[in-house]
């Protein structure tokens, strides 16, 4: 059986200049690795062109997310571990975490967004946002989102970003009583003031199930871009959404249909490039979950530029 | 706190041993489980070379591993009729008859053409026990740590031509020990807290009865029939624990023999029969991916023919045809309505002669053939998807072993190709945190081994060596939400040495038994390459030292040791040297009538022989045991 090894990376100060060596553009790289048995973590240092690996030998979750603040990488532990490991980056300790923390057993944690001293987690198996001290755990409070779920009572909250004080929060309104989580109807973002940790206002989305493997919510120049992936065996109803947070509009920028696939992930290159990953089903339809992933390039949003 | 037993011992019972088909003696080792043994786990976690994987306490989940093989690879018989019928691949010990009672041989390496097989892991064959006298009864309770009541009872009547065997077993224990939970933050010790273990009861009933007519010293016609049921609790993993999953096993198996047998050959004729369902419910999601409901159904039938020629010059040539049919049905009712079965035929066929050089040398060459055809509709849930297959595979297993006696010594050498296609199980199974994987490949591997046995006066010892070259190895691994699906491993090497001693010096008897492995993943994948095979300890050292203070009283004392081991394939997650130290005694209070308690793991040492499956601390129990004969 062919693994697949799903990388996340955080991209320590990205520069974009003419003429740069490459470790003035990705100084470094944080990487968490999973094939979904053993997860582990490395810092990729490049100096001189030269890339030197520090492999960590501490274990994570083998499903786990990172993200970075403030000099610390918050390594997301999902389902079956539902906490959070801190490593400090900063002063180069890889060898022992600072601390790792629970956010509820069976919780299923997507997501970690920051705000001044608060970081928010985002629960798919709970009904509430926690809200924790980031470097400690500690809870702050609870913010309860069970008014905004769908039948199964779960509002099953992913992706987070937070932009100007505000945290948006991808609502995926998945029904867990059936089989796959099918979604049950559009997807929401839901507006939080950070300052008092109040809901202010709940966007619906013109898709279903906002989700991707790396970034559940994309921000670029000021946007938020949602991958909204419809069902799990659907590969035309899911979208690319664009979602503005200082007004709460948003549009649709390109469609499953248009890409001819899954979209797994995206990158923004400038207002008029980006690049998707598209998933597409082998064989027939809905019938095998055997994918093979392509690269595509999509222009001004909607138009193809070839294959990657 | 601890407990002093008073206990009673009756002499040694004497087994006689019943006349029967020419094994190949030596190459079988036989075990009887002594009273300190509950179960056929506890018997064989003593033995070199056999490493034993729990998943709680006595009832739940247990699988062994012979000689660095996974669980998968040991076929089970009962009275040379296999009971690996089941649909899965790796056996529950805690599933199979005669716990503790029943007499155990075990062909590590090179295995006689009586089990039609050439399992690279090994086989286990449990005997009903024969007090070879008219009539002898059993009856035995026993009380121990998490609400474990046992009550087991046999009897055995020879009268005439007529003999019966009945057997029954009730069992039940909460399995409710405490365990230290990391909260799944196993770098954090500090948020870690005791916790009990909930939903992780097992109620068991396991009957067993034989009944055997011999109208001539040359004939005999029996049959034998085991009734199984067993419901039990899935508690989940130390952190997410459950409160409603569960697991209802009902078995029922019956199996006849005609056994003809004279000065010149011995024909065994043995038809069998077996059914088995399974139902798995998870109603709320607990430990599995959706809220789920499945039963499985698994029927089988087959014909086993032993036949052995005695006295025919210095040869004695073996050969037995094991014919099997095998209906896997599987019916999903959550969380949506899904059913496939298939059907498999499988055809055995395995001859083997022990050549005599002379009384010092023999050699023995084997030769098995395996054929098999499957057809029906396949599938699994996770896929979503049905189809129908047909296909069929056929392979040749050769073997040899030689063996060479001199004095009280015995030297035996073996090599073998083994070849084994996946289980339905293994290919479409689930269990909630059990599944299938459509994807396996067949896996075949070369056995080498070499064995030296010696006895002199009160001293025993032997020194073994194996070694194992697998292509394709199937094995478990766990997943991120702690779900085990079976993989092939492109390659694996698997090298072992083993020694064993026990001596005598009355009122002192004692022994120990020691295991060194080195395993390695030589497959594809190029950050597993070179790793440890994951849950195979490194070392293995069992050491008892045994000591009558008076007629009828003796304490014996039990240490165990197993080496540090990895639960991933990829090495990262470690687990430490796992030691335990038991004390057990027994007095007999009267003719007949003993007791027996113990006090396991002492020293209340907290470990797991599976990632994120917390196993019990201290255990006291108390036993008393019955004799009539």
């Amino acid at each position: 059986m062919k693994k697949t090894i799903v990388i996340f990376a955080v991209l320590f100060f990205i520069g974009c200049a003419e003429e740069k060596k490459v470790e003035e553009i990705v100084p470094d790289v944080f990487v968490v690795t999973t094939d979904y048995q053993t997860g582990s973590y490395s810092l990729l240092e490049i100096e001189d062109g030269n890339v030197w690996i520090l492999n960590s030998p501490v274990p994570v979750h083998p499903d786990a997310v990172v993200r970075f603040y403030n000099g610390y990488a918050y390594i997301v532990q999902r389902y079956g571990s539902d906490s959070i490991m801190v490593i400090d980056v900063k002063n180069r300790n890889f060898s022992s975490p600072v601390t790792e923390f629970s956010v509820g057993a069976g919780t299923n944690p997507q997501d970690i967004a920051f705000s001044g001293n608060k970081a928010y987690v985002s629960r798919l198996q709970a009904k509430s946002l926690l809200v924790i001290e980031p470097l400690t755990g500690k809870k702050i409070r609870e913010i309860d989102l069970k008014k905004y779920s769908d039948e199964d009572g779960f509002p099953e909250m992913a992706g987070m970003a937070v932009f100007k004080n505000h945290l948006f929060v991808a609502l995926q309104l998945l029904n867990q009583n059936e089989m796959f989580w099918p979604p049950s109807g559009n997807g929401k973002i839901l507006e939080i003031d950070t300052e008092n940790d109040e809901v202010i206002k709940v966007h619906n989305l013109n898709g279903k199930n906002p989700w991707a493997i790396s970034d559940s919510l994309y921000v670029n120049d000021g946007f938020i871009y949602l991958i909204e992936h419809g069902s799990s065996f659907d590969i035309s109803d899911g979208i690319v959404e664009k979602f503005d947070p200082s007004t709460g509009s948003s549009e649709t920028i390109i469609t499953e249909k248009e890409l001819g696939g899954d979209i797994s992930d995206i990158a923004i290159l400038s207002d008029n490039k980006g690049y998707a990953v598209i998933s597409e089903y082998k064989g027939s339809g809905v019938q095998s979950r055997r994918r093979k992933e392509k690269k595509r390039c999509f222009l001004s949003w909607r138009l193809f530029c070839g294959r990657h | 706190m601890f407990f002093i037993f008073l206990i009673f011992i009756s002499k040694e019972i004497p087994v006689i041993e019943v006349e029967g088909e020419i094994k190949k003696e030596s190459v079988i080792q036989v075990i009887v489980p002594s009273p300190n043994e509950n179960s056929l786990s506890d018997a064989l976690s003593k033995e070199s070379g056999i490493t034993v994987r729990r998943a709680g306490t006595e009832g739940s989940f247990s699988l062994i591993s012979i000689r660095g093989t996974n669980p998968s690879h040991t076929e089970f018989f009962l009275e040379g009729v296999p009971i690996s019928f089941t649909p899965y691949s790796s056996v529950n010990m805690e599933d199979l008859p005669l716990q503790g009672i029943g007499r155990i041989e075990i062909a590590k390496d090179f295995v006689p053409s009586e089990f039609s097989t050439a399992s690279i892991g090994g086989v286990i064959n449990i005997i009903i026990p024969d007090k070879g006298r008219e009539f002898f009864h059993y009856l035995s309770g026993k009380f121990s740590s998490f609400k474990t009541l046992s009550f087991t009872g046999y009897s055995i009547r020879n009268l005439l031509s007529h003999s019966y065997f009945f057997y029954l077993n009730l069992f039940h224990t909460d399995g409710d020990f405490r365990y230290r939970n990391s909260n799944g933050t196993p770098f954090n010790p500090y948020d870690d807290y005791i916790s009990k273990r909930k939903n992780n009861a097992t109620n068991r009933v396991d009957f067993l009865g034989r009944y055997t007519y011999r109208p001539s010293s040359s004939i005999s016609l029996s049959i034998t029939a085991n009734l199984f049921s067993k419901e039990q609790g899935i508690a989940g993993t130390d952190v997410l624990q459950s409160e409603k999953t569960d697991l209802k096993t009902e078995r029922g198996f019956i199996a006849g023999e005609f056994k003809l047998e004279n000065e010149k050959f011995f024909l065994s004729l043995q038809p069998f029969t077996g059914i088995q369902n399974e139902t798995f419910s998870d109603p709320d999601g607990e430990i599995g991916i959706f809220k789920e409901e499945v039963k499985q159904e698994f029927l089988s039938g087959g014909m086993r023919v032993n036949f052995s020629k005695k006295n025919f010059k210095r040869i004695q040539p073996s050969f037995s045809l094991l014919y099997s049919g095998m209906r896997w049905k599987s019916i999903f009712i959550k969380p949506s309505s899904f059913s496939f079965h298939a059907i498999r035929n499988e055809v055995r066929l395995s001859s083997d002669a022990e050549f005599s050089f002379s009384k010092k040398f023999s050699v023995i060459p084997q030769a098995v053939f395996y054929f098999s055809k499957t057809d029906g509709e396949t599938g699994i849930l996770y896929y979503f998807e049905k189809k129908n297959t047909s296909s069929s595979y056929f392979a040749f297993m050769p073997s040899i072993s030689g063996i060479f006696k001199f004095s009280s010594h015995k030297i035996i050498m073996s090599f073998g190709r083994y070849v084994r296609i996946p289980s339905f199980f293994e290919l479409f199974g689930d269990r909630g945190v059990w599944m299938g994987n459509p994807d396996l490949k067949p896996e075949e591997g070369i056995k080498t081994s070499v064995e030296w046995n010696g006895e002199f006066k009160g001293f025993k010892s032997s020194l073994g060596f194996f070694q194992r070259d697998i292509v394709n190895l199937i094995s478990y691994t766990q997943n991120s939400q702690w779900t085990f699906i079976p993989e092939n491993i492109s390659r694996a090497f698997i090298l072992g040495f083993e020694g064993s001693f026990e001596l005598e010096l009355s009122p002192f008897k004692t022994g120990a038994n020691y295991t060194y492995l080195f395993t390695e993943d030589r497959g594809k994948i190029d950050y597993l390459r070179g790793k440890r095979l994951p849950l195979q300890p490194s070392h293995e050292l069992h050491y008892f030292l045994n000591f009558d203070l008076l007629k009828n009283f003796s304490i014996r004392y039990e240490f165990d040791l197993q080496g540090d081991t990895f639960l991933d394939r990829a090495n990262m997650r470690k687990r430490n040297l796992k030691t335990e130290h038991s004390i057990y005694l027994t007095k007999e209070i009267k003719k007949g009538v003993r007791i027996h308690g113990y006090v396991e793991n002492i020293l209340d040492e907290k470990w797991v022989d599976i990632y994120s499956i917390p196993l019990p601390g201290r255990r006291f129990g108390v036993k008393v045991e019955g004799i009539i004969m």
